[in-house]
């Protein structure tokens, strides 16, 4: 769903592509395009922190939030926490999840 | 959203720094492989070919979904990164009419970044705009020979589609252009 635009627009080479090993891609390569921060420059987050509804004073009711009902556990990521780190490493009581953005 | 437990693992992501059809691809850090998050699977790598498993979620409003979950948690900012999260980088992006990517562009009447619910199922892709889904409520639909129900909850905008059997149908929920981009043959609901 995250579409990198912003870092597309500051497209600078750069040894992004040293990093990965290509070669038996099942992609076309020729179409992969580096987004501009190279691995890990936008971090993904690993241990994230909740608030209770009732506690979370910083949430504009108008919002944009990803919603996420699993296993009775209801969680819900602002989207703008979420533009700044693409990836979070999360779980839902014995089930580890990504959430992605 | 997806299971990080692949096969009898578990692994942890991160982002890679590169796109394929502006997309990001993210990589695990158990064996560098590079996954595509839209075709659903590791593209590079000593995983390639392994699948993610979709799981449900909704993009809606806080009150809405606080309304929907009382008892919800919510992510907050203490994330241990130093950014201004009081505004969304992509904002602009958002507010943009059209993708940067050339390749991208709508066809004519259709708008770039209207939001679709995405659907593929034995090799047919159908692309439901959420203004649709959302106005109907419920919708029956048949995807590559099989029976779909949509189901649409106003009251915490979500949104179930299950099969004949009742079993949950994963789908996506993304812009147009971007289903369009990795589904050409894509057909369209109106």
């Amino acid at each position: 769903m995250r579409l990198l635009l912003l870092l597309a627009l500051s497209l600078w080479p750069g040894p992004v592509f040293a990093a990965w090993d290509l070669s038996r891609a099942d992609i076309d390569t020729g179409e992969i395009l580096s987004g501009g921060p190279p691995k890990d420059g936008i971090p993904a987050l690993f241990e994230p922190r909740f608030a209770a509804a009732g506690k979370a004073a910083f949430m504009r009711s108008d919002e944009l939030v990803l919603g996420v009902d699993i296993n009775g556990i209801a969680k819900a990521y602002p989207t703008r926490i979420l533009s700044w780190h693409e990836l979070v490493n999360d779980r839902f009581g014995g089930l580890p999840v990504l959430v992605s953005w | 959203m997806y299971s990080r437990r692949i096969g009898d693992e578990e692994l942890t992501f991160g982002v890679s720094g590169l796109l394929y059809r502006s997309n990001v691809l993210m990589y695990d850090h158990q064996s560098e492989s590079l996954w595509s998050q839209i075709l659903r699977h590791a593209v590079t790598g000593p995983r390639r070919g392994a699948k993610l498993d979709v799981l449900p979620s909704t993009l809606t409003r806080w009150d809405k979904w606080r309304a929907g979950h009382p008892r919800t948690l919510v992510l907050t900012t203490a994330t241990g990164y130093d950014r201004d999260y009081s505004r969304d980088p992509y904002e602009d992006y958002y507010r943009r009419r059209s993708g940067l990517f050339g390749f991208l562009r709508a066809g004519p009447g259709e708008e770039d970044k209207e939001l679709v619910v995405g659907i593929e199922k034995k090799g047919v892709s159908r692309a439901y705009p959420l203004s649709v889904v959302r106005q109907r409520g419920q919708l029956e639909d048949s995807v590559g020979g099989e029976k779909l129900s949509f189901r649409y909850d106003k009251s915490d905008d979500r949104l179930r589609i299950t099969d004949s059997e009742g079993r949950t149908v994963p789908h996506v929920t993304t812009y147009w252009f971007v289903w369009k981009a990795f589904h050409p043959q894509t057909e369209r609901f109106e």
